[in-house]
């Protein structure tokens, strides 16, 4: 069977078992892996797969399956138990049907990205990113080169039919010029010829090379620049926030905040699915609704969270077509643009630090915003408006509504971010930050 | 399914690989998710493939299929040989496994309660019963408990590996794991907010036995105390005894991940990092010689359980420090050849997507004699930190910090009011040489442990009993 008749096969099934509504989603994944590190590839890898998930209603009541194994018999089977539990389970939430179509998806957004993955060009995109970090002075340098074609196929009981497919490369470096002098550099492209490794590889043995020998720094309050890997992280914490999933569980620090102040006037966030050049891009949303841009942040005030049907009727909204089967997520960030170079904002600040990389978030308290993150590769001091030195053993222990309130001036240079720590591709500036919060070791 | 993994072995080998391995994995999870006392959906999960890795003239390729029928596989099989051919020359040394006695044995562990054997209804009407006690309970210290997720996952794994070299093993392992985080606020005080996981590798019997309604009941109670009669932590060096959840987390993270021969050897450098320890560490003091920190995927029950890991090698108890030095590291085939020595059966993978890679099971403090009574009773001034909230560490697994969610001040060798968000933010060897007395009482809880690229969360146990650190300061400043 070709995969829209899988997907026509799993709504029927389940039309049939009794379910008001369904979603019916089967995603095709060809995606290849090369593995590097200490100058040399360690593995290559790659995957072919098939998956059938479908989403049902009966009125109120939900249940779910996910199969690799696609035959008609086993989807009968999954069908059958997963509306089982969905029917013998008490009544319990609010009932949002599906969105009802048929609906029109932008032609431009149905395929994006190279036709096919270009596999045998990612050994010498490897082979570029490590010669060019080792030019810069770093010793070492691993990483990995991410190539993944995925199509999706949909089909809703509310008339949604469609078929999407996308290609990306997420290329991360880390270099090493020392043991504790380390820079990482990440980019996420659609096209192979958009990729760049020397400049990834170069960035990051740029910063591992100036690195060499960090001083153990005092912690305390200081100004900081953000380089763009940190800024994409930070970021995508604030979009997971904005999920109306998290919100309306209690679990945000942008709960009971729409429409007001949450960061500094500086600060404009969109996701945008509907740009045919951005990684995370889509026509339609996993409810089937056609996919469009729109402010999360505004000028420092929070215009919306991003929904599904369901959350939106249980919290009086609209859609955002943001649908994950489990829950509304993001599919591009995009920070707006500042006006200032790099330069500049290392040039506002008197006494404080640069980072260029962080890694391990965990909150305190995802409700009020507490958290800590490590800091990670090049870490500096800046002193009078420069940087003078690397500098190691921080901790930035703060929290997310405070430093989006610090934000003072947000660069003009931006970067497609997806690494290893940041999960949606974030079009990322560096940011200058008042008042951050850095702690150190006792013991 | 025995005859398509024959098949791939052979083919690799025609095909020009010196070594191949098979893997066939099926994962079945059903799930359950109670939001604020609703039902937000149950979900089922299957997945199943076949995962190959090949060793082409010291060139590693893996590739793996969701088809099981013989095109799909005959694919993939061309697929791993062929990235490893790609690469080949652009090894920096050549890929070479350690010499093993290979395992040829049947794995199978029985759920005394199958999940599909458990009327759905009570199941989710028992994770009710638990969120309203959770919230009742909250509410006699004026707290709310705006945010509750309360999670049950019931699964079961099956594999069958074969080697090139002679592994055979197959594995059938159930695993049932209940989650929770719970978001409290107090009108004047604030909120908190406290997340767990109890796991095993048994089936719905671990639910009952956890008595969820009653662990509820006291999380809603503590939930109340913290916000309400919370006090700042104390400032200046003060006794310090950390509870076995604590613990476990500090093993885990300090204790066995600097111990992963792959990152000393820098194979995830880019990813999670690397090691403090350099690949001739063992026997380096890194602790107080009370400290036995232990890895052992052989407990019965335990949520990291197995008995051959994934390249089918026996699995062992491992001492990763021992007696405050370290012991052995944790190794698989390659890391194993690469340093000369030989694996300890640490080779995991979360799914058959999945590459093996060198992984945790069980990592634990081995305990000590001193019954909690005996750690607390000559204490002063210290505070007791019972479990956590938020922590990370860096990525050579040196600078940690763990945030303590229901902790206590301690005065005059009793416990005191609660603490609010006592930080212990420290080194690792600054820790490890801090411990003074170790207590009786292991426990474990489950967590989720993450490496690897694609990410691949592996379920482990961490294991603690209360220890006792002396005249050390807070964090968090």
């Amino acid at each position: 069977m070709q995969d829209p008749e899988v997907a026509l096969m799993g709504l029927r099934l389940a039309r049939r078992g009794g379910a008001t509504d369904a979603v019916s989603i089967v995603k095709k994944t060809d995606w290849r892996m090369i593995r590097f590190s200490n100058n040399g590839v360690t593995v290559s890898k790659g995957t072919r797969e098939a998956s059938l998930s479908i989403f049902m209603m009966i009125k109120e009541r939900r249940a779910s399956f996910t199969t690799t194994n696609l035959s008609r018999r086993s989807v009968e089977d999954l069908v059958c138990n997963t509306l089982k539990m969905a029917k013998i389970s008490t009544q319990s939430d609010a009932y949002a049907p599906l969105p009802e179509g048929p609906f029109k998806y932008r032609s431009e957004l149905m395929s994006i990205g190279d036709s096919r993955i270009m596999s045998e060009k990612l050994p010498d995109a490897v082979k570029a990113a490590i010669e060019a970090a080792i030019s810069e002075g770093a010793r070492r340098i691993a990483g990995s080169l991410i190539a993944d074609r995925t199509s999706k196929v949909i089909r809703t009981t509310g008339g949604a039919k469609g078929t999407h497919t996308s290609t990306n490369y997420v290329l991360s470096a880390r270099a090493f010029a020392d043991t504790e002098a380390t820079g990482q550099f990440a980019q996420v492209a659609t096209h192979f010829h958009d990729l760049d490794p020397e400049n990834v590889g170069r960035h990051a043995g740029e910063i591992a090379k100036k690195a060499m020998n960090p001083k153990l720094a005092e912690p305390g309050r200081y100004d900081a620049v953000l380089g763009p890997m940190t800024v994409a992280d930070l970021i995508e914490e604030v979009a997971l926030s904005a999920s109306a999933y998290r919100v309306e569980a209690g679990l945000s620090f942008l709960t009971d905040s729409l429409g007001k102040r949450v960061a500094s006037a500086l600060l404009s966030l969109d996701d945008d699915p509907a740009d045919e050049r951005a990684p995370g891009s889509a026509p339609f949303d996993e409810e089937g609704l056609p996919t469009f841009e729109k402010p999360i942040i505004e000028d420092g005030i929070l215009k919306t969270y991003l929904h599904n049907s369901q959350t939106a009727k249980k919290m009086g909204a609209k859609s955002t077509a943001n649908a994950g089967l489990v829950r509304p997520g993001a599919f591009n960030l995009k920070i707006r643009a500042g006006d200032k170079s790099i330069e500049d904002l290392v040039s506002m600040i008197d006494n404080g630090i640069y980072i260029t990389n962080n890694w391990y978030l965990r909150y305190q308290n995802t409700r009020n915003g507490d958290f800590s993150t490590i800091l990670r590769d090049g870490l500096f001091k800046v002193e009078n408006g420069e940087i003078v030195g690397p500098i190691r053993g921080l901790r930035l222990s703060d929290n997310m509504l405070r430093l989006l309130g610090n934000i003072r001036a947000v660069g003009a240079e931006r970067h497609w971010i997806k690494w290893w720590e940041v999960d949606v591709p974030t079009l990322a500036p560096a940011m200058l930050l008042y008042g951050v919060n850095f702690t150190s070791p006792t013991l | 399914m025995e005859d398509q993994l024959r098949m791939v072995i052979q083919l690799s080998g025609k095909l020009g690989a010196g070594y191949s391995e098979a893997r066939y994995q099926s994962d079945s999870v059903t799930s359950f998710i109670l939001k604020n006392g609703t039902l937000e959906r149950a979900n089922l999960y299957k997945s199943e493939g076949i995962a190959i890795r090949a060793i082409v003239n010291g060139s590693l390729g893996f590739a793996s299929t969701s088809g099981v029928e013989g095109a799909s596989i005959r694919k993939a099989t061309e697929l791993a040989v062929s990235s490893a051919m790609a690469t080949k020359g652009l090894a920096r040394s050549p890929v070479q496994l350690s010499e093993e006695e290979l395992s040829v044995d049947k794995v199978i562990v029985k759920p005394r309660i199958r999940f599909e054997n458990v009327e759905f209804d009570s199941a989710v009407d028992l994770l009710r019963e638990a969120d309203a006690v959770a919230l009742k309970s909250a509410s006699r210290r004026n707290v709310k408990m705006t945010g509750r997720i309360l999670r049950v996952d019931a699964g079961l794994c099956e594999k069958l590996l074969i080697t090139s070299d002679g592994a055979w093993v197959y594995s059938s392992i159930p695993r049932t794991s209940f989650g929770y985080t719970l978001i409290g606020i107090h009108p004047q005080k604030g909120s908190a907010m406290r997340s767990s996981l109890l796991g095993e590798s048994r089936g719905w019997e671990s639910i009952e036995r956890w008595d969820v309604v009653k662990l509820m009941n006291e999380e809603g109670e503590i939930m109340g105390r913290v916000l309400d009669e919370g006090v700042s932590p104390p400032k200046g060096p003060v006794d310090i005894l950390i509870g076995g959840e604590v613990v476990g987390l500090i093993c885990h993270e300090s204790g066995g991940h600097p111990g992963e021969a792959d990152r000393i050897l820098g194979r995830e450098a880019a990813q999670a990092g690397e090691s403090y320890l350099s690949i001739d560490s063992v026997g380096m003091e890194v602790g107080s010689p009370l400290v036995n920190v232990v890895d052992d995927p052989t407990l019965p029950g335990s949520y990291g359980f197995y008995l051959h890991d994934e390249e089918g090698v026996k699995a062992r108890r491992r001492y990763l420090i021992k007696g405050g030095r370290i012991d052995e590291f944790l190794h698989n085939r390659e890391t194993g050849a690469t340093t000369g020595t030989k694996s300890n059966g640490a080779s995991r993978a979360t799914a058959y997507n999945r590459e093996p890679i060198v992984r945790m099971a069980n990592t634990y403090l081995e305990p000590g004699d001193m019954p909690f009574e005996e750690l607390i009773e000559d204490i002063e001034r210290g505070v007791y930190i019972r479990n956590f909230t938020e922590w990370n560490i860096d990525d050579r697994r040196f600078n940690q910090r763990y945030i303590g969610f229901e902790a206590y001040m301690i005065e005059g060798g009793e416990l005191g009011a609660p603490v609010r968000n006592p930080t212990i933010e420290m080194t690792t060897i600054g820790l490890y040489k801090a411990v003074d007395a170790i207590g009786d009482d292991l426990r474990f809880w489950g967590a989720t442990c993450g490496k690897g690229d694609p990410q691949q969360g592996i379920p482990v146990w961490t294991g603690g009993p209360t220890i006792r650190l002396r005249n050390v300061s807070l964090g968090g400043a």
